[in-house]
This record gives C-alpha cells, structure tokens and sequence, in this order.
C-alpha cells in the first residue's frame, strides 16, 4: 500500500493515536489508516517518544521529588468498573505495587488484582514486554501456580494484572518448620514449589524472583507461586528504585550470585533452581544461608563470595542428604547446581522416598558412607581402622607450627570423619568392603575434597600412603607418597620438615620394597633437613635415625646401625630418660645388633634392661612388653638357661586368653622352655591350650600356630610318642609346608 | 541560552574570583548530589550538609589542581568525594546510635550501583531543570502547561483534565504532546551539561 500524505480532517485525532499507541486499541480502519498515512506514522512516532519521557516525568513526580502525587497504599484504589471488576479492599503493598481482593462484575467471582507501579513499567519496550510475558504465563496451568486470569492498563497508564486470589498467608508470614512432618513436610512442600517452577521453565518462563513472599500458601498449606514474569518484566531497575524504600535490601538478599553481577545474559532457569535452594533453606533453617545484615556492599559480597553454613549447624534435624541438596542448589557457579528445577525436583523426591540422592552419586565421601549404611557389620572393622588413621593423621598436626593451617587441616579432617561416619546406621547383610577399598574411597576422597589445598591433601596422603604399606600395597603406597613429597617440595620447598617428613615415609616404603639404596639416600635426606631444622638433639631427628638404622641393620652394616641405635638412644634418654618406652625401643634394637654379632651375654644383659623398663611402663597386655619377653626367652634358652627363661616369660604373663596373639607366642615359647626342663605334662598343657587358641584366632598368626604344632611334636617325639609326634607334624607341615624343619 | 559544557566549566572554575561559573556549576550538580546522597540512607538535614561539604571539597580538590581528567570521569569524581563525605556521617551517626544499642553497619551500595544512582539522579535533576525551564518559556500558553501538569504532576486521567479545564479530551492531548515535544528538545539541549551523552 502506497503511503499518502492525507488530509487533517481524514486523519484520526491525536486522541485515537494514543490510544492506538498506548494499548494497540482501535477499530481496523483506524489502523489502516494510520500504515498509509505518513503524517499518522509520524504523530505515532512522536507519541511514542514523548510517552516515554512522561513516564519518565510521571517516576519523577511520584517520587515527590517536584511535589507531585504520588501512588500510596492509603491512595484510593483505582477504579476497575470499566474493565469488569469491582475493588473491595488493599490486601498488601509492595515495591512492584498494590494487591486489591476484588470481584469480577460478571461472574461474581473473587479474584486478586494487581495495580503495578506506574514506574515498574517505565518505557514503552518495557510494557510490550511485561504483556507479552503474561500472555504467556496466562497459559500457565499448574496447581501450584496462581492462574493469571486477565490484564489490562488503565488510561493513566497503569497496568494490571487479574490473578486466582488465594486466601491464606505467603511462605515468609508463616512458620514452615512447625509444618507438620517437620524437615520432610518442609522437602514435600519446596517439592511441590519446585515442580511448579520446572512447568513454568517447560514453557520458557523463568521466574526470577521467587521468595517467600511470592509463594502463597492456601488454607489447606498448599503452595501457589504467584508473579512469574513479572520481574522479567519490570526488571533491574525495580531493584533500584527499591533502594529508596528500603526495600533493597529485603529482595536482593534472595538474588543468584549472577544476577546481583548484573550481567542479565548470565540469568537462566539455573537462576531459579538457586532461589529454590534459597527457599529450601529458609524453610529448614528460618535464616538465610548468608548473614544478611551488612550493607549492601557486604550483602553482595556474600552472595558472589561467602560460604553457605551448612544448615544442619542451625537444624541438626537437617540431615547429610538433605544438606548436599540444599548446598548443591546453593552452588555460586550455575554450572554446579542442579541444572534444572527438574533434577532438583527428582533429588527432593528421592530423599523424600529413602532413595539414594544423584546430588552426591559420584562423590566418594557418599559411596563410603552409603556402603558402611548397607554394610556395617563386616565394615565396622576397616571403618575403625580409618578412623584411627585419621585420627591419627590429627594427632601429628599437633607438631605444625602454623596453628592457623593446623586447625584447618585437623577440622577438614575432621569434617570428613564426622561427615562419613556420623550417620553410619546398622544395617545387617550385603558384602565385605576391604580396608584397601576403605583406602581407595579415601584417595577418591583426598582428590575430590582436597584439590586447591596441598598442605592438607599432602598430610593426609602420607597417612594414606602410609596404610597401603602396612598392608603390603606398595604400588598404591607409591603413588600416595611421591605425590605427597611433590607437594610438599612444590608448595614448602626441599629443606622443609613436611618434605623431610614425606622422605621418611617414602624410604621406608623403599626399604620395604627391598630398594635398599634408594631408601637410605631417601632417608638420610630426610635425617638431614631434621637435622637442619630442629637441632641435633630433637626426637624427630631421633626417628629418623631408628629408621636409617633399620635399613642399615636389614642390609647388614651392624657398625653403622650400632652407631645410629647409640645416637637415636642418647637423644632419647636425655630428652624422655632412660625408662620411657621410646629411649627402651632403641636399646632394643641395639640388643638385637648385639645378639646379631654374637655377643649373646651383652644382648641378654640389654634385653632384661629393655624387659624390666617395659615392665615398669607399659601395661601388661602391651606387644612391646611380649615382644622383649620373647627376645629375652628365646635368648636365653638358646644358652641353655631354660629355667631362666621359663621365669621371665611367665612373670606377668597373667591369662593368655586375655591377651592377644604375641602372648600366645610368649606361652608357646614357655612351653618350649617348660619341655626342656623336663615337665613333659605342663608343657603338654600349656602347648595344646596356644594351639587351640591360636587356631581360633582369625589374627595373622601361621607361623605361631605352626611353631606350635612343631613344638608340639617335638615334645611327644621327647615323650617317646610317636605316632602323636608324627601326627603333629603333618598338621605343622599342613599349615605351612615350606617352613617346617 | 545554552548550557555550559562541563568542560567549559571547569576551566572557568580555576579562576576564584570567577563567582559565576562557581554559582552555575553549583545550581547543576547541589540537586544531583543531595538526592545521590539522600539516595544513600541520609536524612534531608543531613543530605544538605552533606552536599555543602562535597561540593566544598571539589572545589578546594579542583582548584588545588588533583582532578585529573585522564584518570575518571568528572563524575566518578564527584562520586567518590560523596561518598566519603556521606560515609563519614553515616559512621558517625552509627558509631551515636550503636552506643544507644542500635545496629552499627553503614550501608552503602557497591560503586557500579552508585555509578547508576548517579546517573539515575542526574536524568532527573535534568528532568526537573527542564521542567522548570519548560514552564518558564510556556508562561504564554498558559492552559497548555496548565494541563500538561494536571496530568504530569497531578496525576489526574485525561477525562478528569477534560472536565476540569473544559478542554475536549483531543485537546488535552494536543497539549500534552505539545508540551512532551519541547520538553524533549530541552532535555537534548540540557544533556550534555550532565554528561548524559
């Protein structure tokens, strides 16, 4: 159609332009002729400009600012007769505008109406959007989300919106925790939130804004979100402009970490899964995850920054699982929390049906935990031995000087003992978890938990390390300490005790692997930097020379191992005194040396020091006690001093049944001594009641128990029994073919 | 009459004697600056003393010779001197007011919010200096401006002005469109003092 320039009198008047610009109002003609008509077009165009600077004018003026009226809760309500409905009262004010209850003039219906600001919809393009967004959340149907009915703008350019009224109070006027069913009835209800959020989000609509307060809840407690688009409608500024009222504070302290950035493109449906977390921890906790009382400045530092406390400090009922969901919907970054309000919905309903949650499906802290739930009887073993590891792991940062790191390695550990072991319930059944499998969780743990923090992750895999050559896994131990000895070179730098500390662990991993060469240049680099850095009198320098004399005295340099005992003991003996437990492990070790090169009467003397100095200090049942009592014995029967021999295993012996199995060795080495002297019966007794228990015993005692039976049949060959003898040597034979004499 | 660039007003406020340029920069920037500080929590007694402050403190900053134009934007400037100005009476008065068992934080928003309340305050201080010039140059047309703010300043509908003025409801259109477009072309004009553009 050609455009033509028409009369003034053909033209429509400048009345039936605005309304034309203002609400798309007109019969078809009028339209017609405005697309033909230039000089129309351009008094279209000339209004919609001026229009946007008199809501620009209409702001200022409402703000008082020239003196001017402006919208207030006590201003009389707008007259709606024209639209089809009658105000009846103000049921709440806000920072975006007015609530009425109202009736629908036709169907005497009781619906909600909604007078926005005129500034919440400031500009032409502001209020083309704000009716396209509520033609789409017009089609919304969802039980839990209040219908919008209809909307509309009044002729001083006020827009409104007609809602399903919902009699009752809005989530933030109610006490959700005294909801029935406590912590769960609190998930059902969030769940239900959530799953009228994810219909909204099937439909393209992002809410925005929830909070507690656009969440209103019906006579019966059922949820109904309320405003969805409002807020892409009105936008940021509203935020702002809210500063004014104070109402700022109160809406920012509901905003995503993206969206107090103020990047808009950054906002998606991510955006509402964290108000949803927001609104699950309000509800759990009746706080924000975030102290909210600073400035705005510190608000919002927060926000992007701080560390949500983890609601089960505020509500202990708030259990592991439900934490890990509410944390994961909390996470700073989008891309951590659940990606949609649809796999937080599915999350919520796991926990609510005792399923397993997918929030921490990988994680290695949940896999252990979940196993030692399922599993507790066979684990309880391999759980304790962690525990103690761990434990024990804390107890040595009491040697860090750095209190400030100590205290956070000691409660990351601590975290993570509490975190795996506080929900342990019994439940019978299901298979053995290894404590190598217990170990690897643990590494699966350190890796996931610990990245960012070396000294920390270090620690812990020498503990780690450590373990796995306690039990034999030397490629595992391997991989744990060199890691350990990287970080600590990397992040403290070679000559520093923690490296010092990793190099002893790793060269008595060497020694065990039979790397003799390596493990002594590994170990005496590490006696070095002890050295160096606490003084040639210190007790860790005094382990570290225990450990290079091992090494020595295994490859054989009895002199050098000798020396490095002597040195080890004079630390000892003058920091700790001669009788304490540490200062008799040396001369222990010098008595094995001794007895090595033959000097049987100097070893025996050293090993009754040793003896009577664990006798004093450490409780009967103690191995180091048995293990002297064992050395001594066995020394002195081979000088044929049986008598003696027999005293010294029996004092304090007390009932071998009490103890473990190295007082089953010591018996079993008194009946030894007890055939030798001759006393046939007792050693007889003594011999079959160490047999039985060491048969019953599950611990690593073979060689005991074969030793055992070897004595056994030794006694009945003394005996003169035959047949017996014969009979106890294939048992000895059976348990170990190649050891048997 | 046209308005002074900001730049034309800086080089006329080196010169101390040259009271003017003082009292014209003065007329902008005191209505940005209260309302910028009012924005920021301060009472109205506060704010006007807070404002004479700033504006002192520019002065003597500006003619010492430590604005520098390379490093900010005028208003940053001014911005930063606010401020602290409004900080330190917010301090003060919490400091007062936490000895009586009140709450001691000072709120104050991040800088890229008061960037926008700056901005924000500036379009209306703007808004307002064209209003006022807008009614001065229609004293003429007296019902024209008598109507345009019935509608703007009062509020009242179209058919309210209608009936009051006696006006066709087409008529009060023509003049409120007659009034937005000269407002629009003063706010132009106007723009560029407040570094708008």
């Amino acid at each position: 159609m050609r455009a033509t320039r028409h009369t003034t009198r053909d033209c429509p008047g400048l009345e039936r332009i605005e309304q034309f610009v203002t609400r798309g109002e007109t019969d078809g003609d009028v339209r017609d002729h405005i697309a033909s008509c230039t000089s129309c077009t351009e008094q279209v165009e000339m209004v919609r400009e001026n229009n946007d600077l008199f809501t620009d004018v209409l702001r200022l003026t409402e703000r008082g600012l020239t003196g001017g009226v402006g919208e207030t809760a006590t201003a009389p309500p707008p007259d709606l007769a024209a639209h089809g409905y009658e105000i009846v009262e103000t049921i709440s004010t806000g920072g975006q505008g007015v609530v009425y209850r109202a009736v629908q003039t036709a169907t005497r219906r009781q619906v909600a109406v909604k007078m926005l600001h005129r500034s919440a919809l400031a500009s032409e393009r502001r209020r083309r959007r704000f009716e396209g967004e509520i033609e789409m959340v017009a089609a919304l149907r969802h039980p839990n989300i209040v219908t919008v009915y209809d909307s509309g703008a009044l002729e001083d350019g006020r827009h409104f919106l007609v809602m399903e009224l919902i009699d009752g109070s809005s989530l933030s006027g109610s006490a959700p925790l005294q909801r029935p069913g406590g912590a769960r009835g609190v998930v059902a209800l969030i769940a239900k939130v959530t799953d009228a959020v994810c219909a909204a989000h099937q439909r393209g609509i992002i809410h925005r804004d929830l909070k507690p307060s656009n969440v209103l809840l019906d006579r019966d407690g059922e949820p109904h979100v309320v405003d969805f688009g409002v807020a892409k409608a009105t936008g940021a500024r509203a935020m702002l402009e809210a500063t004014q009222s104070g109402e700022f504070l109160g809406t920012i302290a509901w905003a995503a970490p993206e969206q107090v950035s103020g990047d808009p493109a950054q906002i998606d449906t991510r955006t509402d899964v964290y108000a949803l977390g927001m609104l699950l921890y309000a509800c759990l906790t009746g706080q924000r995850p975030y102290p909210c009382d600073g400035s705005v400045t510190d608000v919002i530092r927060a926000i992007t920054e701080g560390e949500p406390r983890p609601p089960s400090s505020i509500n202990p009922k708030v259990g592991g699982e439900l934490e890990t969901i509410v944390l994961k919907a909390l996470a700073k970054d989008p891309a951590r929390r659940y990606q949609s309000a649809g796999a937080l919905h599915k999350d919520l309903h796991h926990y609510l049906a005792g399923e397993p949650i997918d929030a921490k499906r990988d994680s290695a802290l949940y896999v252990i935990r979940k196993t030692l739930r399922r599993h507790l009887i066979p684990t309880v073993f391999s759980a304790v031995i962690l525990l103690l590891i761990l434990g024990a792991a804390i107890g040595a940062m009491a040697l860090y000087r750095d209190a400030r790191l100590e205290a956070e390695k000691a409660n990351t550990i601590r975290v993570f003992l509490e975190d795996t072991f506080a929900s342990v319930e019994p439940v019978a059944g299901g298979h053995d978890v290894t404590l190598r499998e217990t170990l690897d969780e643990a590494v699966h743990w350190v890796d996931v938990a610990l990245s960012g923090r070396p000294e920390i992750d270090a620690s812990v895999r020498i503990t780690i390390g450590n373990s796995y050559r306690a039990l034999g896994l030397f490629a595992d131990a391997d991989r744990q300490l060199e890691s350990a000895l990287g970080t600590y070179r990397r992040v403290r730098g070679d000559r520093h005790p923690d490296v010092a500390a990793a190099l002893n662990a790793m060269g008595l991993l060497r020694s065990d692997q039979g790397r003799h060469a390596d493990a002594e240049r590994l170990l005496r680099e590490g006696l070095d930097i002890r050295r160096s850095a606490y003084g040639q009198e210190s007790l860790v320098v005094s382990s570290s020379l225990m450990n290079l004399g091992r090494l020595t005295q295994l490859t054989g340099d009895l002199n050098e191992a000798a020396d490095l005992y002597r040195q080890s003991y004079a630390i000892r003996s003058r920091a700790l005194g001669e009788s304490h437990p540490d200062s008799a492990m040396s001369l222990y070790r010098l008595a094995e040396i001794q007895e090595q090169r033959g000097e049987l009467g100097a070893a025996a003397r050293t090993h009754r020091r040793v003896l009577d100095t664990r006798r004093e200090r450490l409780h009967p049942g103690h191995p180091d006690l048995a293990r002297s009592q064992l050395a001594l014995g066995t020394l002195l029967l081979r000088q044929g001093e049986a008598v003696d021999a027999e005293r010294v295993l029996r004092d304090g012996s007390g009932s071998a049944e009490s103890f473990g199995w190295r007082r089953l060795e010591v018996e079993s080495l008194r009946g030894e001594c007890l055939a030798a002297l001759g006393r046939y019966d007792d050693a007889e007794a003594v011999l079959l009641a160490c047999y039985a228990s060491l048969r019953d015993d599950r611990s690593p005692a073979g060689d005991a128990t074969r030793v055992t039976a070897r004595r056994l049949a030794n006694l009945y060959e003394s005996m003169g029994r035959a047949e017996d003898a014969a009979a106890w040597r294939l048992l000895a034979a059976d348990a170990a073919p190649s050891i048997v004499p | 009459m046209l308005e002074k660039t900001t730049t034309a007003m800086l080089q006329g406020l080196t010169d101390p004697d040259n009271d003017v340029v003082w009292r014209e920069f003065d007329a902008r920037f005191r209505p940005v600056i209260e309302r910028f500080v009012r924005r920021m929590g301060l009472s109205e007694a506060d704010a006007s003393d807070v404002t004479q402050d700033t504006l002192i403190k520019f002065l003597h900053a500006y003619r010492a010779g430590r604005y520098d134009k390379q490093r900010g934007r005028l208003s940053s400037w001014i911005i930063k001197i606010a401020r602290n100005c409004a900080c330190d009476l917010l301090r003060a008065s919490a400091a007062q007011g936490a000895r009586r068992g009140a709450s001691a934080f000072v709120e104050v928003p991040g800088e890229n919010q008061l960037e926008l309340i700056w901005r924000e305050e500036c379009r209306d201080a703007l808004l307002e200096a064209a209003l006022a010039r807008l009614r001065a140059e229609t004293r003429t047309e007296e019902q024209t401006i008598r109507i345009f703010e019935m509608l703007a300043v009062d509020g009242l509908s179209v058919q309210r002005v209608s009936q009051e003025t006696g006006a066709t409801p087409n008529d009060v259109y023509l003049a409120k469109h007659r009034c937005l477009k000269r407002l629009r072309a003063i706010v132009s004009d106007m723009s560029i003092a407040y570094e708008l553009e």
